[in-house]
């Protein structure tokens, strides 16, 4: 046999071996009884039952593989989560309207339970109110902003968020744990990416406005919706859309009129500095 | 109609011809090797008699190498063979019946070692066991002597062999007491022929280290 032939002779001293060694033979009253049984049809079953068989081992591997892949998914998802929505005490009286339901602005706990990233968000207040996932984005409300709340982006995973400001100003500052991570803001006349700056977004009725105090910005213009396009308008667009996004450096602006593509840059506005500048400085503790 | 099949007898134990190789086809149409596997079938208590006298050794020596004493042996032998009759009708008549009796018998074996008496008797030498040495091998009036070596070794022997992991310990079983192919040892274990191939070679040399002051 081909197979014998890969033997060794230490092997093949082993089977010589194993050879000799006849098996002794069974008792031979057993062996005479178990015959008469087995012909007339009255054997009897063995005294103990083998155990229901096992698993096979690669299903328990399989399980146990599969048992530490959920728990290192599971240990990513929570790990990579970023802190959520904080709402931070404000001195004003006044609500927020969080989905269509009116919270006192000085009750940051319920607050704080309601918003979630998605959430349509209102302020009905004479003061500004600061909402901050720490480490990740700071955010400040003026009165009368509305705006849809944006998923702080993830550690790892999920580093694209988008937000929306229907009206009035959103002021944000980025923490170190955004690093890389890319906020896109929905406005009614732009859009803006945000890779990690201070800026306000203003929404006004005739104008849409970005201010950065640092870093950059890129904006692009954005069609306001149930808008009606003319045909020159529409030209305009596709020419805007061509040059591509803008990019807005550290202490300029850049102003959208409502219905143009085409934007005017300027210095940043002089109310606007120490408002931005003060958002940073105070959210400097939580977001460092 | 009765039919009768001619039947290799099974590998006798301590020949490595007969381990070499499975059944054979036999011409020589002895009443000796002449099975009434119809009988069988019907569960006729003559030809199923005749069945147990051609498959008892058979059966008895490959549960005895597998669970290495005679009370563990005895108890799978009578399960074995109360499988056999009761699945009894579904025998071929015009197949060799040999391998079903080894799959039962081998299936039987599997079912010991999962059970939780094998567990335990694997902890515990049973003390009337011959394979002890304690004066109870077979002894002839010729050469007692010679038997006395004889049974040395068989005790040697079988305690390497049941110090062996049991997929080795199977597959070296089937292959050097029941003359199995890597094939059907594959078949059996449901594993491939290189599988057993492999676990036949580390079975060999596991028992080369067990076995040193014999060679």
């Amino acid at each position: 046999m081909q197979q014998e032939e890969q033997l060794t002779e230490r092997d093949l001293e082993v089977r010589a071996i194993l050879h000799d060694a006849a098996s002794p033979p069974a008792e031979p009253s057993f062996r005479e009884r178990l015959k008469r049984d087995f012909a007339e049809g009255t054997l009897q079953e063995r005294a103990f039952r083998p155990a229901p068989a096992r698993r096979p081992k690669h299903m328990i591997r399989w399980a146990i593989g599969l048992a530490a892949a959920a728990a290192v998914v599971l240990a990513i998802g929570v790990l990579n989560e970023a802190p959520a929505w904080t709402a931070l005490p404000s001195a004003g009286s006044g609500h927020l309207i969080v989905d269509g339901v009116a919270v006192p602005v000085s009750d940051t706990e319920e607050l704080t339970r309601r918003i979630h990233p998605g959430a349509r968000v209102r302020l009905d207040c004479v003061r500004d109110f600061d909402l901050v996932s720490s480490g990740v984005l700071a955010m400040q409300l003026s009165p009368g902003t509305e705006i849809v709340m944006p998923r702080p982006p993830g550690r790892w995973l999920g580093r694209a968020s988008r937000a929306s400001v229907a009206a009035g100003y959103l002021r944000l500052t980025t923490g170190k744990r955004f690093h890389g991570a890319r906020l896109t803001i929905d406005a009614p006349d732009a859009t803006v990416q945000v890779t990690g700056t201070t800026l306000a977004v203003i929404a006004e009725p005739k104008l849409t406005c970005i201010c950065v105090l640092e870093g950059n910005v890129r904006v692009s213009y954005r069609e306001a919706e149930g808008e009606k396009d003319s045909k020159e308008e529409e030209a305009e667009e596709r020419e805007a859309e061509k040059s591509g996004p803008m990019v807005v450096t550290s202490g300029h602006r850049c102003t959208f009129l409502h219905g143009s593509a085409h934007p005017y840059m300027d210095e940043i506005r002089d109310t606007e500095r120490p408002k931005l500048a003060d958002l940073r400085d105070r959210m400097r503790s939580v977001m460092d | 109609m009765t039919i009768r099949r001619v039947l290799p007898e099974g590998p006798a134990t301590g020949s490595l011809e007969s381990a070499s190789g499975g059944p054979t086809d036999s011409t020589q149409d002895t009443p000796s090797n002449v099975l009434d596997l119809e009988g069988v079938r019907r569960r006729d208590p003559e030809a199923l008699a005749a069945f147990f006298e051609r498959y008892f050794d058979r059966v008895y020596g490959l549960v005895y190498r597998m669970l290495g004493n005679h009370h563990a042996a005895e108890d799978a032998t009578q399960d074995v063979f109360l499988k056999l009759h009761r699945a009894a009708h579904t025998l071929d008549p015009s197949r060799d019946p040999g391998p079903w009796v080894t799959t039962i018998a081998f299936n039987v074996c599997r079912d010991v070692w999962r059970s939780g008496a094998s567990k335990l008797s694997r902890r515990s030498t049973p003390i009337d066991d011959p394979t002890r040495g304690d004066g109870l091998l077979p002894q002839s009036a010729e050469n007692p002597e010679r038997d006395v070596l004889r049974g040395e070794r068989e005790r040697l022997v079988q305690h390497a062999i049941g110090s062996l992991k049991e997929p080795l310990r199977a597959v070296i079983v089937l292959r050097e007491y029941q003359g199995l192919s890597y094939e059907e040892i594959a078949e059996l274990e449901k594993i491939t022929p290189i599988a057993a191939r492999k676990r036949y070679s580390r079975a060999l040399a596991e028992l080369g280290k067990q076995l040193e002051g014999v060679l």
